[in-house]
This record gives structure tokens, sequence and C-alpha cells, in this order.
């Protein structure tokens, strides 16, 4: 098992990393939603990747229960049994998956993912909204370095049935492409000739700015991959109009390990992470495959990631105080910290059978005021332990 | 964890690290005073922030994986039994091998098979799918070298494994049954490394291409 444990400063980093996504999505009209991490599978409606990758178990009448692997999914799958006119634009959600791993050996996953979805209309006014999301809800976290790569299922699918591929053929070389492969991908360009040869084999090297557009335009000039590349072009003018085009590079080899995107698609990528904190792109036809008959585009941040580039924690910053209770002394303690709770302070009582001065430390150590509480009142102690002034609380 | 512009290349330790920095050199790349002499590990070129870091073949993948390293060279065979997520950017032809399934002479014809003949082998994953693949059900035994010991003292039936040159295979009177593939050394890289660091990668790529290939990209 790949267990996780969060101490008490990253537990709070990572929950404020959600609210502050949360609020960015809700400012942009997202409205939260929330699905259950038990799944029903329907076999029929998966890959076999995503099959694979469920950790999953028969139950009563031999149905076939999973733990959730896929946020998109299973919101879709929860959204198409409320009425149609329910159907909500913009959602948005935190959520773990859980995946098994690919390699028989290594243990199941847990991903926290925190996304969104916009659903009834596609085109290029949903990419660019759902881009410009992306890096907003990103940048509103203070990371720096960041890098969105773009790219369209429909420019590779246009180019290999405009190249005339046998079917068989444009299935192994977008394996490849998906296994990052680029060696066998390349064998395999290399087995047509001429003009063929040359499209398929500059295809992976089509990484960069938008003059990559302009290359891509030369080897085919067909109906999809005109439109492929034109919705890309308007993306980035939209884009450009945020003044987001200078996080923004176009990778036309992508492909996403789901085969259920259909048009645009999306990484993000931080300096030093070596893998994206964020995935997306347009998946109509996942929709239709349960039967929902309606464009959809959305992406998921990986929230574990993306913390881990943060740094360090914040700190507390309304007064703390660490009562420390002598042995005659804790019903005071008791009775003070609730005081000191009523003014919105923020009080914990030291019960332990240990010294003051050990007491005091401890204190000390995790951001806490020691206070001593005897005879005589209460006192703000050193972290040494000794009485530096008395504590007047009216 | 990688900070700036700065290129980590992760080498393999071992018989393949003489003609890694061979081919480097002679696609123009500078490799500066790598060399497994000394005890080091880590070697940094101050000129132009490239470092390189040295390890076995097999840790290769994980750090190009992780991120640690942007670049690696390293096994097919590695690759293959690693399935780490990286990507495949050249066959560098070198460290040529097969892999093959071997047993002594007499069970050279399927027939005189056990109903499950027990497989010897380093690579679990190549044979297992291999096996698969041909419909051959048989028990996998896993073991850590000198694979062609198995069959000879009658733990295994047969092995899979890699050969050069089939002396080894000769000297323990084990015939080669089928050929199963051939693996190569790849140079790999890390998924995030290849759109941030496009600009110090996609020379090192064009030399090697160029060199191996005679590919203008």
């Amino acid at each position: 098992m790949n267990e996780m444990f969060f101490g008490p400063r990253q537990a709070t980093l990572r929950r404020v990393t959600q609210q502050r996504l949360l609020s960015e999505f809700a400012q942009w009209g997202y409205d939260e939603i929330s699905t259950s991490l038990l799944q029903q599978l329907d076999p029929a409606q998966l890959t076999d990747r995503q099959w694979e990758r469920a950790c999953k178990w028969f139950g009563h009448a031999g149905r076939i229960h999973a733990l959730r692997t896929d946020m998109t999914l299973s919101i879709l799958q929860a959204l198409i049994k409320q009425p149609a006119d329910n159907f909500p634009e913009r959602v948005c959600y935190v959520g773990s998956v859980v995946r098994q791993a690919s390699a028989a050996d290594s243990a199941p996953s847990e991903i926290l993912q925190a996304g969104v979805e916009l659903m009834g209309y596609g085109g290029v006014w949903a990419d660019a909204e759902v881009l410009a999301l992306a890096a907003r809800s990103l940048e509103s976290l203070g990371v720096s370095g960041l890098r969105i790569g773009i790219g369209q299922a429909s420019f590779q699918r246009g180019l290999f049935s405009e190249l005339q591929l046998p079917a068989s053929a444009a299935t192994v070389l977008q394996q490849a492409l998906a296994a990052r492969d680029l060696v066998s991908y390349r064998d395999i360009a290399s087995s047509f000739d001429g003009s063929t040869r040359q499209a398929l084999g500059t295809l992976p090297d089509l990484l960069g700015g938008p003059e990559v557009l302009q290359h891509a335009s030369k080897l085919a000039q067909g109906l999809e991959v005109t439109n492929a590349l034109q919705n890309l072009q308007d993306v980035y003018k939209l884009l450009s109009s945020y003044h987001l085009e200078h996080l923004v590079y176009f990778d036309l080899g992508m492909v996403r390990d789901f085969s259920y995107y259909s048009g645009s698609i999306f990484e993000a990528f931080l300096p030093g992470l070596g893998r994206p904190v964020l995935t997306g792109g347009r998946y109509d036809e996942l929709l239709e495959v349960i039967g929902v008959n309606t464009p959809a585009t959305g992406f998921a941040i990986n929230l574990d990631l993306v913390v881990s580039s943060l740094g360090s924690p914040e700190q507390r910053n309304i007064a703390s105080y660490s009562l420390l209770a002598s042995s005659s002394h804790e019903l005071q303690c008791f009775k003070l910290a609730d005081t000191l709770r009523q003014k919105g302070l923020l009080a914990a009582v030291d019960y332990r059978p240990i010294s003051i001065e050990n007491k005091a430390l401890s204190a000390q150590s995790r951001g806490f005021i020691p206070v001593l509480v005897d005879e005589a009142g209460c006192w703000q102690l050193s972290k040494e332990g000794e009485k530096l002034c008395k504590l007047v609380i009216d | 964890m990688q900070t700036g512009n700065r290129l980590t290349i992760a080498l393999p330790k071992g018989r393949l690290l003489t003609k890694c920095l061979e081919l480097l050199q002679s696609a123009g790349i500078d490799t500066g005073n790598v060399s497994e002499d000394s005890r080091k590990l880590i070697f940094s070129l101050a000129d132009n922030g490239t470092r390189f870091v040295l390890m076995r073949p097999t840790d290769v993948p994980v750090y190009v994986e992780q991120g640690a390293a942007d670049l690696g060279i390293t096994g097919k065979d590695v690759l293959l039994e690693s399935r780490l997520d990286v990507y495949e950017l050249l066959d560098l032809r070198f460290g040529v091998c097969r892999f093959v399934l071997a047993a002594p002479a007499a069970m050279q014809d399927p027939v005189s098979w056990p109903a499950t003949p027990r497989v010897a082998t380093k690579f679990p994953r190549i044979a297992g799918d291999y096996l698969q693949n041909r419909s051959i059900s048989a028990r996998l035994i896993k073991v850590h070298g000198a694979t062609e010991l198995a069959p000879n003292v009658g733990m295994a039936d047969m092995i899979v494994d890699i050969v050069s040159t089939g002396k080894t295979l000769a000297e323990n009177n084990l015939v080669v049954l089928d050929e199963i593939m051939q693996s190569s050394a790849r140079l790999i890289g890390n998924r995030a490394s290849l759109p941030l660091k496009n600009a110090r990668i996609k020379p090192i790529l064009a030399a090697l291409d160029a060199l191996i290939n005679g590919r203008e990209r």
C-alpha cells in the first residue's frame, strides 16, 4: 500500500490549497459537487486501461464494485441520473481517486484531485475558458514557472486519415505515442514512403510556440486537420487576451492516456516535479458512451503534487496559549482555556505529568505561548520556564 | 529536485558506460571527466550547467521518471522490465543483445516439454509477456544471475535470458529454442523535461540522431 500521512502543518496547507482552488473555481461560476468513492462498474463503458487500473471486487448478484478511479467518469455517471433540466453547466470538485499501478508488483495509490467540468457547449470558447481557469487557478497558489502544453486529438486523427493509413497502423502509431515510445513510432513511420513517412516523422517534433501550428499546416490540408489547427490558433488568441500566452506551448504529438478525449487535450507542468500537475481536455465521446449527447471539457489537478511545490506551510497567525497545568491547578487551567477561546484566541491545556520546564519547551516548539497558572495568578513563561510577566485577562 | 535550466543526464555504470561516453563525445557533447575510475557519482560541467550522474542501469529509468534526471541512457531490456513512464527517444544501436528462450538440446521439440515447463529468468515481465503471447502455460522462476545454471541442476526446464555471442549457452549445453526480441541501448527522457527544457534537449537529440541515423530534424 502507498500509504499517505500529512502532519499537522502539511494537512493544513493541503486543506488551504483545496480551499483556494475551490474559491477560484467558484469565482468563475463553477458549483462544487461531490460523488461517492464507491462506484458500480460497467465493463462495457470502460477502456481496457480503465478496467485494469480499477481496484474492484464482486458484490451481491455478481455486481462489480470499485473504488473511484476517475473523477470525470464518476461525476458524469452521477449527473445523467439527474433530471435533464437539472443538468448543470459548470461543476467543480475535490476528491480522491484510487488506481491500481500498471506494474503487477506495485501497490495501488490514492490521488487527491481538484478540478472542473464545463458541459453543454464545446468549441473554442469552452477550450479557452477551461485553459484560462487552469492557468489562473494554479497561479492563484503562487507557483512559479508554470507551463501549459496544448495538443489536439482530432489533429492526429485527421492527419492519419488524410495519409490513408491502414486502421491497424494508425492504432499502433497511437499506442506508441501514448506509451511515449518514439523509437517504435519512428520505426513504424519509416516503413511508409515519401511524404507519408515525412509527415509521420515530423509529428513528434511539433512541440513549441505558435510557429508549430504553421509547420503542422504544411503536413495536411484536410478539413479535420485545418479545423483542429484553427481551434488551437483561436484558443491561443483568446488566451493572449488574458495575457496567458507566455505560459502556453503546443504539443501535437500529445496523446492522453484516456481514449475518451476527442478535441483539445492539455497538461501543465511546474519545474522540478517531473510529472504533470494538471491534465485535461475535451471528452465529448465519453459522454456519448455513457448516453449523454453534449460537449464537455475539464481538467484535474494533482493536488499533492502541487502542494509539494508550495514550500513551507504557514504558521498559525492568531495568539496561541498553552496552559501548563500543575497538579493542583488543572481546574483553573480548564476554565481559563474556555475564557481565552471565548475571546477568539487559541488555547490548549498541557495536562502531561512532566516538569513545567519541559512543558514550556514543548509549547514554544509548537508555536504556543507557555502560560503557568498558580496561586498568584497567570504568568507568561520564557522557553526556559521562567516567569516573564503576569498575564492579565479581563 | 531540478532547478533552473540545469540538465541532468543519468548514465549506466558497467559495460555500457564506455560506449555511452564515446557516443556522446562523437556527437559533440561534452562529457567532462566522467569515468567510473573514481568513486564519484556526480560530475558537473561548470560551463554549460550540464551534470552527469552514474547509477546501475536498472535505476536509470527510475531517476528519469521521477524527474531527478532529464535524460538517461539504459537498455531496452531494462525499460521493458521496469515499465516506467518515460519517453523512449532514440535507439542508440549499441549494447545489442538478443532475448531468447533456451533449453537443453533434448527439449528442442515441444513434444518433449513437460505439461507446465518451469522457466528461469531474470526478466519475469518480458518472459511472462512472451509466454502469454505464445499461449505457453509455464511457471516462472525469478533468479538474479547465472540463469543458465537452472536447467543444469534441474531447477528449471528452460530459461529466458539475454545472449550476445551465445558462448555461455553452448558452454552450459543449452540451445536456443526461439528468438524473443532484440535489445539495445536507448536514450530516454523525462515527461516534463521535454517541454520545459526543450531548448537544451533538442540539440542533443538532433546531434545523436544525425550521428546514428544520418537523420536531419
